[in-house]
Order: structure tokens, then C-alpha cells, then sequence
């Protein structure tokens, strides 16, 4: 078997699994996961803007 | 031969296969290591002599983290799709450029991001030159280039063994400049007034505004973090949660590579305050500022700092050619690229021209990492087609018109030109001061973004960029 064949059925097999019902996905990104991101993201720009004036 | 290639496709097959949970090994704390050492290099220095030459030492610190932190907690949020689904961001890519717009992509980034290690490459001849000097040893003019083209060579040379020498080399590498850096940050505040460096405020030609070179410095910090955008997925597919992979980038590269960047800084700043000169070699510095004998112990440092840099910096490169050219030897790849950064250090001229440098290479890195942000989460969703995106045979939505999507291409030369349509970064001309504000890598970014996202509300363009939708299955 070519190795492009093989690479090709390995990745396939992966995706297969991650298709199966019990397949469990790492942790998501929740809703409080972006709520910091944006609160961080705010003050960060809050300190550039300031950082003009200094 | 055959050994080193096999070993290199086997990473190169690792590299490109999804990696399934069982298989991921980093929590948060590993690749916050990790990823800190990854942004850790002796061009760090560089970075911050050039803000020092720009900003007082507060707003050099504002800029530094905050203005660091901004850009990589937007662009880095795509990074939880690596996590997600264990891939790459160059497998998602490919429904944003084709599959050979990818291709076309990954050659461009390297050649623009090459030239970082003619950075190192000159940092590391400098420091032996001043070291050098320092015993009363002077060097004719063309050692500058024959030892930076030595740099080239040993760290190629290293990189020619493959993956066992280079996990070894990182593994001396980082402690090594973590020791330098606290090394650097002691006699800096030890051997100069507090004040000097706190209160310190560069030259500045009269009349000029203020605005405009803390703006040229916020720029410099967006441009700085954004050039990570290639690599960013690569530790993040092989960590245990969204979460975990997010935060490792932010706060490795926004907070422990921006460290660094202020050590350069206050290297550059005591040096002034002492010798009149701004200089960011940290040899000369333990030089002149401590005892001759702390010196030395800088030479192993840096020198090894850069080779090590250089060696890295191949493989990864390697690597990264050999999954686009898969019958292409690593060994050629690696010596085509050792070729690219001689020629560099040969022109001489990349830390002259470091901050032009800085923003032509985000020129392409904004609109690539504002696409991959606008795709993820408002194009397709979250959602993407893994057996196109992998090439599975009878899997074609991300063929679009002959392995290139021309919507995407058109974005980043439109991301291009909106960049350099505020700023010319060759001459420093300012053409639109009001959008200059955003900075040319925030205005590209944001431009580049809303661009591609209205292109996708055309019906015929939301046409061509979505056949995959039928294919989704996760």
C-alpha cells in the first residue's frame, strides 16, 4: 500500500470515530469562556487608548 | 538519507492526521511552557530596542502586553477549532484558499517570515564581533556576514539530523534564555538609576506629533504577535480543552514573549542612559554594565540562543514544505531555505529596515488571520467538510475553480493593499491619518474580515464558498 494510501484511510478512521454518537469532543468554548475573552479584549484596548494620553 | 525523511514524514503524517482525545497530552500549564519558549528568541531584543526608539518606558509597557494581548485574544480565537477537531489551521484553510491556495499561502508565509532569522543570524554575529572587541580582537568588515553566515549553517546543519537533535537543542535553548533574560533584567536595573529607565522618553524630532510613533509602536506590537499566526495551532491541537489551547497562546506569547520584548527594551534604554548609544546586544551590555567575565557566559548564551533559533526555525519551516511538497527531500528544503537567509544576510540590511519588516510581513498575516476568523465563525460556522478539507478521494467542495478559492485570494490582496493604502512602510509616509489610528495591521485585519464576510452574503459567492455544506457530519 502507498503511503498516501495509508495516510488517507488513517485519517479517515479518525474522522469516522469523531462521527460517532459516542465520540466525546474536548470541553468546549462556552458562553463564560467568550464573555472573559471580550472583557479582556476591552480592557486591553482601554489601556492602548489610555496609553496615548500618557 | 532514507532515515531522516522517513522520520520527517512520519512527523509530517502526525502533523496532518487528526489528533483524537485520547491522543491529546498538554494541559493548560504544558503549553503555556511551551508555547512561551516557542515566542522566546534574541529577535525579542531587537523588538524592544525598536519600540525604545519610538516610546517612553510606560507606554513601551502598555504597548508591549496590552496592545500584544488585544491582537492575539481576537486572532487567536480560531485556535479552538485545532483543539475541536485535532487539526491544523492549514487543513481549515483550505476551504478558505483551495487546496492549492494553500500551497501557494504556505510559500509566501515563509518567505516572509525567513527573514526573522536573519535577525538572529545578525544578532549572533554582532554579539561575537563585541565580544570579541572586548579581548582586544578586531575583525575586518565582511566578518559581519561570514558569521552570521556561519549562524546559518551550524543551525541548518542541526536541523539536517532531524527531530532527536532539535527536541535536544530546545531543551537547552529555552532555560538558557530564561536565564538571560533575568541575567539582562538585574544588571539593567542594578547598574542604571531606576528613574532612568522608568521615566525614560526617546528623542523626538521637533514638532512631530506624539501620536504618531505610539501609534508606529502599537503597530510594531500588533505586527510582532500577528507573525505567529502560521504556527499557532500546532501545541493548541494537543491540548485537552478549547479552553486550555486559547489561553496557552494568549498568555505564552502575550505575556512571556512580551517580557522579553521589555527586557530588549530595558537592555537598549540603560545602555543609553551609559554609553549615549542604544544598543540591544545583551554581550556588550553585560559588558559594559557588569564585569567583562559575565560577558562571556553571554556568548554561550546568545550564540547557542541563535543557532538554536536557526536550527528550529529550519525543521519547522522543513516540515511545513515537506506536507505541500510530499515527494520534495527535507535536506533540499532545508538548504533551499539556508540559501534564502544567507542571501539575507549577505543584502545586510534586515535590522535597518526591521520595522518596514515588521509591517510588510503583517501585511499578509492580518488578512490571512482575519480570514480564518471570519470563515470559523461567521462563514461556515464552526462547521466544516473534514473529508474535503483532507482531500478524500470524492470529496471536492474545497476544489473550487482549479484547487484555488479566488473569493479568498482576492481578500488578502485587498487586505494587502488596504494596509499599505494608510502607510507606506518603506518610507514611513503616513497617507490617512484617521485610519492610520486603527493601525495598518488593525485596519487590515478589520477590513479584510468585513470583505470576505460581505462577499459571502452575495447568493453566487455564498454559492461557491459553501458546497460543503451537505458533506457536514460533526
Amino acid at each position: 500500500m502507498e503511503d498516501s494510501d495509508f495516510l488517507e484511510q488513517e485519517i479517515l478512521k479518525r474522522i469516522d470515530e469523531m462521527e460517532n454518537q459516542k465520540y466525546e469532543f474536548p470541553k468546549k468554548f462556552s458562553v463564560k469562556d467568550y464573555i472573559i475573552t471580550g472583557i479582556v479584549v476591552l480592557i486591553c484596548l482601554a489601556m492602548v487608548i489610555y496609553g496615548a494620553f500618557i | 538519507m532514507k532515515d531522516v525523511n522517513k522520520q520527517i514524514e512520519k512527523e509530517t503524517f502526525f502533523g496532518i492526521a487528526p489528533i483524537l482525545k485520547n491522543d491529546k497530552i498538554y494541559g493548560f500549564i504544558d503549553a503555556l511552557l511551551i508555547l512561551s519558549g516557542y515566542c522566546i528568541a534574541t529577535w525579542s531584543y531587537t523588538q524592544g530596542s525598536y519600540l525604545a526608539t519610538l516610546v517612553g518606558f510606560k507606554q513601551l509597557l502598555i504597548g508591549a502586553f496590552c496592545g500584544a494581548i488585544l491582537m492575539l485574544a481576537i486572532y487567536q480565537l480560531p485556535v479552538i477549532l485545532s483543539v475541536r477537531y485535532g487539526i491544523d489551521i492549514w487543513i481549515w484553510l483550505r476551504s478558505v484558499f483551495g487546496k492549492r491556495g494553500v500551497t501557494l499561502m504556505t510559500v509566501v508565509i515563509i518567505l516572509i517570515n525567513f527573514p526573522w532569522y536573519a535577525v538572529c543570524a545578525d544578532l549572533f554575529s554582532s554579539s561575537m564581533e563585541n565580544l570579541l572587541k572586548i579581548f582586544g580582537i578586531g575583525l575586518p568588515d565582511f566578518s559581519h556576514t561570514v558569521l552570521a553566515i556561519l549562524c546559518v549553517i551550524i543551525g541548518t546543519a542541526l536541523a539536517y539530523k532531524g527531530l532527536g537533535t532539535i527536541t535536544w537543542t530546545t531543551r537547552i535553548l529555552v532555560p538558557l534564555l530564561l536565564l538571560l533574560g533575568v541575567m539582562v533584567v538585574i544588571v539593567g536595573f542594578t547598574s542604571v538609576p531606576f528613574h532612568a529607565i522608568w521615566s525614560y522618553i526617546p528623542e523626538r524630532d521637533e514638532g512631530e506629533p506624539d501620536i504618531i510613533p505610539y501609534i508606529i509602536s502599537i503597530e510594531a506590537n500588533f505586527a510582532f504577535v500577528i507573525t505567529l499566526v502560521g504556527g499557532m495551532a500546532e501545541v493548541p491541537r494537543l491540548t485537552k480543552t478549547e479552553r486550555s489551547g486559547f489561553w496557552a497562546g494568549v498568555f505564552g506569547q502575550g505575556i512571556a514573549g512580551s517580557f522579553f520584548v521589555v527586557v530588549g527594551a530595558i537592555m537598549a534604554i540603560a545602555m543609553q542612559y551609559v554609553t549615549g548609544e542604544m544598543i540591544d546586544d545583551p554581550t556588550m551590555m553585560l559588558a559594559t554594565l557588569s564585569v567583562p567575565a559575565l560577558a562571556c557566559s553571554s556568548l554561550l548564551l546568545v550564540a547557542f540562543a541563535n543557532i538554536g533559533t536557526q536550527a528550529v526555525g529550519s525543521y519547522i519551516y522543513g516540515v511545513m514544505l515537506k506536507s505541500s511538497f510530499k515527494k520534495a527531500d527535507y535536506r533540499i528544503l532545508i538548504l533551499v531555505l539556508a540559501v534564502y537567509v544567507s542571501l539575507l544576510c549577505v543584502w545586510g540590511k534586515i535590522i535597518e529596515y526591521f520595522g518596514s519588516f515588521l509591517t510588510i510581513s503583517a501585511c499578509i498575516y492580518a488578512p490571512l488571520a482575519a480570514l480564518l476568523f471570519t470563515d470559523f465563525f461567521f462563514v461556515r460556522r464552526q462547521k466544516i467538510s473534514l473529508r474535503s478539507a483532507f482531500g478524500i478521494k470524492g470529496y471536492n467542495a474545497y476544489s473550487y475553480t482549479y484547487g484555488f478559492n479566488w473569493v479568498g485570494i482576492i481578500c488578502v490582496v485587498a487586505g494587502i493593499v488596504m494596509s499599505l493604502a494608510i502607510y507606506n512602510p518603506v518610507s514611513g509616509e503616513i497617507h490617512n491619518m484617521l485610519l492610520f489610528r486603527l493601525t495598518p495591521t488593525g485596519f487590515s485585519f478589520i477590513g479584510t474580515g468585513v470583505l470576505y464576510f460581505i462577499f459571502s452574503l452575495v447568493p453566487p459567492v455564498r454559492k461557491y464558498l459553501l458546497r460543503d455544506r451537505e458533506e457536514i457530519t460533526i
